[in-house]
């Protein structure tokens, strides 16, 4: 249990690090829901361990361990029980209306595809990257990876993005 | 300018940058070069995803009381099975039989046939006082 004061700094951490814990989790587990779960069950555990936690020096790459290997072990459950191949596509391109989502599913759809192909850790750096604007820097410290294995995973994801996106203008 | 450096240039590139790309010799090299005109199209489509984060505080509360309600009855339990186990321990100890001297005297078989071992002690022959050799064995087991 921890103490009032910490709580209101736990909600600030929470809120500022959901966007990240989110986007890690759904690049392992390409579900909205799933990943939702990991993320709730991710700040659970590090709620309970607050005290230590806010004192580490990278409470954020802690956080992220913490997510991934919580994405990790639902993806592995719902593998199990119901197999994860099926691509939550208003996730990753945000448009729930069917029409937006109709133009853009032409113009983006072998991306989203494109996306699935790859390792999860490369969609990590790629979100991470892309989606939340985050720099290279930041990327590795959050992951707890070297700089330059983090640079080489992007260019080799971007490289197979666009392998895949000329397979896709050749059947255009 | 080449592909590598362009490349590198393209991964560190904001987004506004990819929009207006205002070094002349980049945006030089990607129009001429075929595969660096590729991972442009990749970079700016990257770029333009859009994927919006849920707000997960509400379910992270409603989790949490979960988690805390479960660890409560779990508590509990925890609670009662020791009361319960120091129970069972504390009344094993009072109404031990084994550790009661009455009892343990009243259930030793041979206990009453003692002076048998004092007479064997003192080198008597025992056999010869009409016994059950045996009992006598057995005791003698016992004993020693």
């Amino acid at each position: 249990m921890i103490q009032k004061t910490n709580e209101s700094e736990f909600e600030e951490f929470f809120k500022e690090n959901q966007k990240l814990a989110y986007r890690i989790a759904f690049a392992i587990l390409r579900k909205r829901d799933l990943a939702e779960d990991a993320v709730t069950d991710g700040f659970v555990r590090i709620y309970n361990k607050w005290n230590q936690v806010r004192d580490m020096d990278n409470p954020q790459g802690y956080l992220a361990r913490t997510i991934s290997n919580r994405a990790k072990t639902l993806w592995v459950k719902n593998s199990v029980t119901q197999g994860v191949s099926e691509l939550d596509e208003e996730a990753v391109s945000g448009h729930s209306d069917p029409e937006t989502k109709m133009v853009h599913s032409e113009q983006d759809r072998w991306l989203e595809k494109a996306l699935e192909t790859l390792k999860s850790v490369e969609r990590e750096i790629i979100y991470l990257k892309d989606l939340d604007g985050l720099k290279f820097e930041e990327v590795a410290n959050v992951l707890n990876m070297n700089l330059s294995t983090v640079k080489s995973h992007y260019r080799r994801a971007k490289l197979k993005l666009t392998t895949l996106m000329e397979d896709y203008d050749g059947l255009q | 300018m080449d592909c590598n450096n362009t490349m590198d240039w393209l991964d560190n590139a904001k987004k506004t940058e990819l929009e207006n790309i205002t070094d002349a010799e980049i945006k030089r090299h990607i129009e001429s070069c075929e595969s660096c005109g590729k991972y442009y199209r990749v970079s700016v489509a990257l770029s333009k995803m859009d994927a919006p984060v849920p707000e997960m505080w509400g379910a992270f509360e409603e989790k949490l009381s979960g988690f805390r309600n479960a660890n409560r009855v779990w508590g509990i339990r925890y609670a009662l099975i020791s009361i319960a186990a120091s129970l069972v321990v504390a009344v094993g100890l009072i109404f031990n039989p084994w550790t009661s001297p009455e009892k343990s005297v009243k259930s030793y078989p041979y206990s009453d046939q003692l002076e048998y071992v004092a007479e064997l002690s003192e080198g008597r022959n025992y056999l010869q006082s009409g016994n059950d050799p045996l009992e006598c064995y057995y005791t003698l087991s016992i004993n020693y």
